[in-house]
């Protein structure tokens, strides 16, 4: 069985690194003329704890103007079983010059049903957007409770990078390599996850996302080592 | 599709296929210490040896007394100054405590360390060798767990060379008359890298590293802390899904205590029903006005108590 679940594994990592390369990078970044956008994408994985696991993430963006939007997301994940976590995100967009800065205040919530876990977090970040380029740095006031015993976070510093082949907002298709310390329900302390993704346009309604993303343990002050791996085939769906 | 494009297509693809290669163990394409051994490796190690010592000898240790004290110690990092370490043996003997336990970075990885550590561990061994028909006559028993500055550059070969094994665990047995008997269990866990790896999480969830007895305490010994003591600590813990794991472990099993350091700061608290102490650096470099180890008094009737000990 496990030889199976390695074929499937590595099958969905070869076309996910197929889609990147064909396919746009999708940050949610909404062009100016579309209202709503709903992005829906599985993943698949391998992590220390869970061996293989499974999920399905879904996303919808509203914008409010050409300069807020909000956004809502879902995901539901074999690892958390079952039901993974909520999050609310409202962001306001401020163009400077060359870039255009992100400011964000979001919520998560995550639900670890396996370990009697609740997790919450609302994360504030300012995101410099570019052509090519996004950084962002931020902070999440975390805490977690199991067992009746909780734990209070106020410092958990988000950052992150990512640099894009072409502009994005220029081209049906790009792939980008991002560095960052998060994911839209992983937050970690300093363990610095990596990878590439991308997206292709099929219409101009219609794009195809691919993230191939690797999780070391350990990696900035200790030794890494192998902890969790996945990627993600997804679309969106933009009117 | 221009030739820029297709080149800049090919540089994508080779770094697609080394991040995809990442999930295989032997790559760790980041990180600012490298390891020659994966956490895995180690402890399939670390078992093998176990058993293998296990078949002749007997893993348990039988006190006098169902009350009795250990000292614990972490992050000495000793170099060529022995003074700290040397300082935590002495103490060890004085207050005859059963045992003396390392959460790891024990002497930083140069050959000539690891020698001077090897030394003097055999020395105190030698002098106080105890007694095997006279439970009560003091021996010297030293327990330490890897830490990352003890595996960087092949650092595991010098660390098992002379302690063997840093995934085990024994038990600490008083007999009450014939039949009955008082166990607390000493499990000692490899957290060098990090993670515990998926090799010794799955020992952990199968519950392989304990034996089936009931225990009255439970003690864990690791080198990763769980929780940073400062709010700004520039230092990972476990990752997240692990670290709600190996909490939800802890409390089912009953653990009375955890015990780590790494981050070089002191914490103290109780979570979902274990109680978690991080220890200090007792390294003089890194504390040269102080260094603390603790000492855990375990009462004749299982209640635990512990002490700061303050070496010079």
């Amino acid at each position: 069985m496990n030889r199976i679940k390695s074929i499937i594994f590595l099958f969905f990592t070869v076309l996910a690194s197929q889609v990147a390369l064909r396919a746009n990078a999708e940050e949610i970044i909404l062009n100016p003329d579309t209202k709503n956008m709903a992005w829906v994408y599985g993943q698949v994985g391998k992590n220390t704890i869970e061996h293989f696991y499974e999920g399905v993430n879904a996303f919808y963006v509203r914008s409010l103007n050409d300069r807020i939007n909000v956004m809502g997301g879902l995901e539901l994940n074999s690892k958390k079983d079952g039901f993974g976590g909520v999050l609310a995100e409202l962001s306001y967009k401020l163009p400077v010059r060359w870039f255009d800065l992100v400011f964000s205040g979001r919520g998560v919530y995550n639900r670890y049903g396996k370990y009697d876990c609740n997790e919450y977090l609302f994360r504030l970040a300012v995101n410099a957007q570019s052509s090519h380029f996004d950084v962002l740095f931020g902070n999440s006031f975390l805490g977690y409770s199991q067992f009746g015993s909780s734990v209070f976070e106020p410092i958990t510093w988000s950052v992150g990078f990512a640099a894009y082949l072409k502009n994005r907002k220029k081209c049906n298709w790009n792939v980008g390599l991002f560095l960052k310390n998060y994911d839209y329900f992983i937050y970690e302390n300093w363990n610095i996850n990596f990878g590439v993704r991308g997206y292709f346009s099929l219409t101009p309604k219609v794009r195809l996302t691919g993230e191939l993303l690797v999780r070391p343990a350990g990696n900035i002050n200790q030794l890494a080592q192998k902890f969790d791996t996945s990627v993600k085939i997804g679309a969106t769906y933009r009117w | 599709m221009n030739r820029n494009n297709c080149i800049n297509c090919l540089y994508i693809l080779l770094a697609t296929v080394a991040l995809a290669t990442a999930s295989c163990s032997k790559v760790e394409p980041t990180g600012v210490l490298i390891g020659h051994t994966s956490v895995d490796d180690r402890v399939k190690q670390s078992v093998t040896y176990q058993k293998d010592w296990e078949r002749d000898n007997n893993n348990d240790i039988d006190v006098a007394s169902p009350g009795y004290t250990f000292i614990v110690g972490s992050d000495s990092h000793l170099r060529n100054d022995q003074t700290r370490l040397r300082e935590l043996f002495d103490e060890a003997v004085a207050k005859e405590d059963l045992l003396v336990a390392h959460c790891g970075d024990l002497a930083e990885t140069q050959p000539e360390y690891y020698q001077i550590t090897e030394d003097m561990v055999d020395d105190y061994r030698e002098r106080y060798k105890g007694d095997e028909e006279d439970i009560g006559k003091y021996k010297f028993r030293f327990y330490p767990v890897v830490g990352n500055h003890d595996v960087t550059r092949n650092g595991w070969a010098l660390f098992t060379k002379i302690f063997g094994s840093s995934t085990y665990s024994f038990d600490v047995v008083y007999h009450e008359g014939e039949s009955d008997e008082v166990r607390d269990a000493f499990l000692f866990l490899d957290s060098a890298n990090g993670t515990f790896g998926e090799y010794q999480i799955d020992l952990i969830d199968l519950g392989l590293l304990l034996d089936f007895f009931s225990y009255r305490n439970i003690f864990v010994f690791t080198h990763t802390n769980f929780f940073r003591p400062r709010k700004n600590a520039f230092s990972s813990v476990l990752p997240r899904e692990e670290l709600y794991f190996i909490f939800k472990k802890f409390h089912d099993w009953g653990v009375r205590c955890v015990f780590c350091g790494h981050i070089h700061a002191w914490d103290e608290r109780d979570y979902a029903g274990v109680h978690y102490i991080t220890l200090d650096a007792m390294s003089l470099e890194e504390r040269p006005d102080y260094g603390d180890v603790i000492r855990c008094k375990v009462a004749a009737d299982g209640n635990v108590t512990y002490e700061h000990v303050h070496l010079k």
